[in-house]
């Protein structure tokens, strides 16, 4: 694995109202890894990511992604320069085809529709969505479904690093699996370094070659799966202190 | 893939060529009636001010509520220039496709700027034809003008209809045309994911602002042409051309024949021009209003039974149609 630094974020705050919704965050991404973001709900997690990819512009810190400052341009400039994402809640194109959902990401790095659709079919394929579904509208597909367009979405245009927002809530445990392998493929196969919020520890802690820890918008800790798991201030963020 | 190409091209220019050959048969068909042919020509004009609507209300989902007041606005420039001025139509109908492209770009900026969507878009742009209906009486006065006789080429105005029907006809074969184009193309690809959500589509890419104003800037060009075309198809113009109430029915075209669809929204302009004619025909001597309760009824009706719009139907049928042609053709 190289060590190159693909995303370092600088002591990034982001407040609502009297809410820090983020506290003095720094955290660095390198090439090729997989990072799992986790903490309980309410840590910032997804506030990170919408902070990173352009959604909020954060108070104060900065985003450097390849060396360039990236902090508070707007999302589609985001995703030019190489950074894509899923969404906690998927947002489905219901009046799209599954095929065209995809092609409109994929026309990202090139004009040509006919090109861009091949592209499409070639990242359904690679993540494993039914071909006989390709001409199938949003609306008429199912929530696992509606997980891998949204995913295929974001990898076809062809980002450099990829943030995944709780892309297993809400699926059952063998899809959870399905899922695993698809992004374990995606990291190695396709050379997406990735940032992967998530719940699901099972998922998380498999996938993951290091684990970051929000607490409250604080960064808690990081480390390995390992690590973090036996570290005694993530169990107390999760569980809270023994009652005395 | 040049198969694909040139089998590209054929589904964007054949409907075209089906409506104008369909189209050109119809004065012969009623026997030159020139009621027959005025209706048909204003059938085709508001297929024409539908299907324009359709690329950012249909594709790109912006409920835009202002068609007429780019058509008044292009319409009464392109108009007035000849009157005032003897200056052709010909020249004209640019200059009021660039002068409303320019004010859609100056309406569109700020709105799209400032993130107005859904219904607050649909207010501001009920709003630009009100204003401009105000506008004009304080600059012209309360003008209201009958086109003076003139004829020939030179002023596209004849003393039949079928010169003028034959010319919009051509007008409505290169709009739909350009929706089909539009909706292959990257642009259509990128209006349709704005419509579907503007925050996922921002976040593959693409420049949210950007295309729905290029969007609205091709809608407001296309009406502005069209303007010149309507007024002459109506042999006056006034104030009231920026007419709110004909601005909702376009959208209710658009709507109605679903939207995105260019078989849909076509059918829905032919559709109910003729049935509103026919009921204001034959109903609007017995009970004053009537025929116009009887068409709001009959658009809740559709409705209720087609929500989705009549592209659910015309969709189905025009699949059936182009297999069987590149079956033929093949």
């Amino acid at each position: 694995m190289s060590n190159a630094v693909l995303l370092e974020v600088d002591s990034l705050s982001k407040r609502f109202g009297g809410i820090v919704a983020l506290n003095n965050v720094s955290l660095r991404i390198n090439e090729g890894e997989i990072v799992g973001i986790i903490g309980p709900n309410g840590a910032g997690k997804t506030t990170l990511v919408n902070c990173v990819t352009g959604i909020y512009k954060p108070d104060s810190g900065k985003v450097i992604f390849l060396g360039e400052d990236i902090t508070g341009k707007p999302p589609h400039v985001i995703a030019v320069k190489g950074i894509a994402r899923t969404w906690q809640k998927i947002r489905p194109f219901y009046n799209m085809s599954v095929i065209e959902a995809v092609t409109a990401g994929a026309l990202l790095r090139t004009k040509d529709v006919l090109r861009a659709r091949e592209e499409a079919t070639e990242v359904l394929e690679f993540i494993g969505f039914p071909r006989s579904k390709f001409e199938m509208l949003g609306k008429n597909i199912t929530l696992i479904e509606h997980k891998l367009v949204d995913l295929a979405r974001a990898i076809a245009t062809k980002p450099k690093l990829l943030f995944l927002d709780e892309v297993v809530a809400g699926l059952r445990p063998h899809e959870v699996d399905v899922i695993a392998d698809v992004v374990k493929k995606i990291n190695r196969e396709m050379k997406i370094t990735l940032g992967v919020i998530e719940h699901v520890m099972r998922f998380v802690m498999n996938i993951s070659d290091r684990i970051v820890v929000l607490h409250e918008g604080r960064l808690l800790t990081h480390g390995t799966p390992a690590e973090v798991a036996r570290d005694p201030l993530v169990v107390e963020a999760y569980l809270g202190t023994k009652p005395v | 893939m040049t198969q694909v190409n040139s089998r590209n091209i054929f589904s964007i220019v054949l409907p075209s060529l089906i409506v104008v050959l369909a189209g050109a048969t119809i004065p012969f068909l009623v026997g030159f009636n020139q009621y027959y042919v005025l209706l048909a020509l204003q059938s085709v004009i508001m297929a024409s001010i539908a299907l324009a609507w359709n690329i950012i209300g249909g594709y790109a989902g912006q409920l835009d509520l202002a068609s007429f007041a780019y058509i008044g606005l292009g319409g009464i420039l392109a108009t007035m220039l000849m009157i005032e001025h003897n200056i052709t139509p010909w020249l004209g109908m640019f200059l009021g496709a660039g002068v409303s492209a320019a004010l859609a770009f100056i309406i569109g900026f700020p709105l799209f700027r400032f993130g107005i969507k859904g219904v607050w878009y649909a207010l501001s742009t009920a709003a630009l034809v009100v204003i401009l209906h105000e506008a004009s009486i304080m600059i012209l006065g309360p003008f209201d003008y009958y086109i003076p006789f003139v004829e020939g080429w030179y002023y596209i105005r004849f003393r039949t209809w079928e010169n003028l029907y034959y010319f919009s006809l051509a007008v409505l074969a290169f709009i739909i045309s350009l929706n089909l184009y539009i909706s292959r193309s990257k642009l259509g690809y990128y209006l349709k994911a704005i419509r579907e959500d503007e925050v996922a589509a921002e976040a593959v890419g693409i420049n949210v602002r950007k295309y729905k104003l290029l969007a609205l800037v091709i809608y407001a060009s296309i009406l502005g042409f069209i303007g010149y075309l309507y007024i002459v198809s109506q042999r006056t113009f006034s104030y009231n051309t920026f007419s709110g109430p004909q601005s909702v029915y376009v959208a209710i075209i658009g709507i109605v024949g679903g939207l995105g669809s260019v078989s849909g929204v076509f059918s829905a302009a032919l559709i109910l021009k003729i049935v509103e004619e026919y009921l204001r025909g034959y109903l609007g001597g017995v009970l004053p209003g009537l025929h116009l309760l009887l068409f709001g009824t009959l658009l809740i009706v559709v409705g209720i039974l087609r929500p989705e719009g009549l592209s659910s139907l015309t969709d189905t049928l025009t699949r059936k149609i182009k297999v069987k042609v590149l079956r033929w053709y093949t």
